[in-house]
């Protein structure tokens, strides 16, 4: 992870010059940013047009850019049966084929972050998920640090922060820094990779401009006054530090008291950045279809449901207790850290309150 | 030539060359695959207890034990059980069909643990499918081990699966005790009658320097378990397999977790003493 700005690939980015830039970036690549579609900001691919009304204002889109890299419904393959000049089957089946490279463009530090959990997942152990590495190999993330976090963001119980980089390619920092009451007029773009690099190289000269001299002092108080703030619910949580507490609670009644007002509406697990369980399924008729995965959700009853009636979670409380083990405890043993990153979405989007700050409270508390 | 991209949930296509009832019911069936590409079916290595993921396009996918020994080479065998859709849909299929194939996946069988041991291997009707592929194993790899014996059991005479395994090819191997018991007998059946852990108890495996494995319906394990404590056997004297729904049997979908344990990566395979490690929810 790097943790200092390169001087060299840093540029400055006027706020009116924003649309021209992320025109340029377009054509080849895909651009993905947050937008307002019916009065809520969400995370969508650019259409033309779009590039002057991207939100970097609104704290966090309803969706998380994770559908960028692991789609909500993406194809694996097609297959076609048929027969041979002899009569016997035939069977082609075909990988789906690959995505344009794309821009994720005014990502939140936290969303960012995320990326990088999926990562482990998909990239790490003794198998390789390829339609996922082609497609993490061709996106550039370029994120947004954030001027005024918002009620129930807690980024910095991860060790993350209001303009941390990690995950990130290019940090857009607002020149005036966090302590402002407008948009700002121009951002400074930092790369922290070479991606990062060369996307800035590759972008045209009057839109992204070289930083005056004599103003490093300046970006460097910036970064720093962006990575020094605070998240309110992040204040009050502190440091999440839950997942040796977690082993020996697997058969505590606590879950039994979280679960019992859970809808089993599987909001949190489709809002949520980190949540990445998928199902498989086929779709076709006469001998011809794809195979396609899916979002799936731990809290929905049919998620273990075996073919021959036997249902490993057949009770809320035991689908709550996977969730929040697996978030604070299974993929801590596994790859050593949470499955979190504190942007709060589940904190605003779960109907009965039923969100991670709240788990780690009860867990603290036993 | 440029070798196609590989994709991790991609199958490779393979025929069914040969189908085999195994039970007079007809509720379990046995089939020999070969995958159609040479390169892939060259690169296939297996050991006892991996399991494969099998397609039937446009009804889907699911983990199936490997039933034959990697020593036995081309075809594979798959041993099903009509169960849901895709077994169901396989079932249908005929000899010619074409199915999808990847794997093989999971951990195996340690035989490498067990050389100079003894070997008494209890299974209860299905569950004999991923015991078989490690008896015929450790069977082409005879001087390794001890005695063997095969204790097994199913509903009825008719439902006992690779009765030509059972009768005739096992009890002629070297040191080989084949044991079998069904729940319900027939006019025919001359054979003890009554349930596998009461048998085993009965039959007393002695535990010195002994392995057993297990493999069955959950009920059955659970009380087979509970007989070979009786007999002294040590928790990781016994080795068992878990099984659970699984969607890409390569530990990404996050769907067949016991606590941090992945049963497609991690397992099948597991002692008993790990197994109590892991929380109670399977």
């Amino acid at each position: 992870m790097a943790t200092s700005p390169v001087p060299n690939s840093t540029r400055l980015v006027s706020r009116s010059d924003l649309g021209a830039w992320l025109r340029a970036l377009a054509g080849e690549r895909a651009v993905l940013a947050p937008v307002a579609v019916g009065g809520k900001t969400m995370f969508r691919e650019l259409e033309a047009g779009q590039e002057d009304v991207v939100d970097l204002e609104t704290v966090r889109t309803v969706d998380s850019p994770k559908g960028a890299l692991l789609p909500q419904t993406e194809p694996l393959l097609t297959y076609a049966a048929g027969k041979g000049e002899d009569g016997a089957a035939t069977l082609k089946v075909a990988p789906a084929p690959s995505s344009r490279p794309a821009v994720l463009f005014g990502v939140r530090p936290c969303d960012a972050a995320a990326l990088e959990l999926l990562d482990k997942v998909f990239l790490t152990g003794d198998f390789v998920d390829e339609q996922y590495r082609a497609r993490r190999e061709a996106t550039t993330v370029v994120a947004v640090a954030c001027p005024a976090p918002a009620r129930t963001c807690f980024c910095t119980s991860f060790g993350l922060s209001p303009g941390s980089e990690r995950g990130a390619d290019i940090v857009l920092y607002g020149r005036s820094g966090p302590e402002r009451k407008s948009e700002p007029e121009a951002y400074y773009a930092v790369a922290y990779t070479e991606r990062g690099e060369a996307l800035l190289a590759g972008s045209p000269a009057s839109a992204v401009t070289e930083v005056p001299a004599g103003e490093d002092g300046r970006l460097e108080e910036t970064i720093l006054a962006f990575r020094s703030l605070s998240t309110p619910l992040g204040e009050r949580l502190g440091r999440v530090d839950v997942a040796p507490r977690l082993d020996g609670l697997f058969e505590h009644p606590v879950w039994e008291k979280l679960a019992a007002p859970c809808l089993g509406c599987g909001t949190c697990t489709f809002v949520c950045p980190t949540c990445y369980c998928f199902g498989v399924a086929d779709c076709g008729a006469g001998g011809k279809g794809v195979r396609f995965r899916y979002w799936d959700s731990c809290k929905f009853p049919q998620f273990l449901l075996m073919a021959a009636g036997h249902n490993p979670r057949p009770a809320k409380r035991a689908r709550t207790r996977q969730r929040f083990m697996h978030k604070l405890n299974y993929y801590h043993h596994r790859y050593g850290e949470y499955l979190c990153v504190g942007c709060g979405r589940c904190v605003d989007a779960c109907p009965v309150g039923l969100h991670l700050p709240l788990v780690v409270g009860e867990v603290r508390g036993l | 030539m440029v070798e196609p991209e590989r994709r991790l949930l991609v199958p490779d296509v393979a025929t069914i060359v040969d189908i085999r009832d195994e039970t007079d019911a007809g509720d379990v069936k046995t089939f020999r695959v070969e995958l159609d590409d040479p390169v892939r079916r060259a690169a296939w290595k297996h050991l006892p207890g991996q399991c494969a993921m099998v397609s039937v396009f446009g009804v889907g996918e699911a983990m199936i034990s490997i039933t034959s020994s990697p020593t036995r080479g081309w075809p594979l065998e798959l041993s099903v059980k009509r169960v849901g859709r895709v077994t169901g849909a396989l079932h249908d299929a005929q000899v010619g069909d074409k199915i999808g194939l990847r794997g093989p996946y999971g951990n195996h069988f340690p035989t490498e643990d067990w050389t100079g041991k003894d070997l008494v291997f209890i299974a209860g009707g299905i569950g004999l499918a991923p015991v078989r592929c490690l008896i015929d194993y450790c069977l082409a790899h005879r001087d390794r081990f001890g005695h063997v014996h095969i204790i097994y059991g199913a509903r009825s005479p008719g439902d006992l699966c690779f009765k030509p395994d059972l009768f005739e090819r096992w009890p002629k191997e070297k040191d080989t005790r084949v044991s079998l018991t069904v729940d319900k007998g027939d006019e025919a059946w001359r054979g003890p009658v009554g349930f596998v852990p009461a048998y085993v108890e009965e039959l007393k495996p002695s535990p010195e320097n002994a392995v057993t494995i297990t493999c069955g319906p959950p009920i059955m394990i659970k009380f087979v378990l509970q007989a070979l404590a009786k007999l002294g056997y040590r928790d990781d004297q016994i080795v068992t397999t878990l099984e659970l729904k699984m969607q890409c049997g390569v530990g990404k979908c996050g769907r067949c977790n016991i606590g941090d344990k992945y049963v497609c990566v991690d397992g099948p395979v597991f002692t008993l003493s790990q197994i109590k490690q892991l929380p109670n929810e399977f």
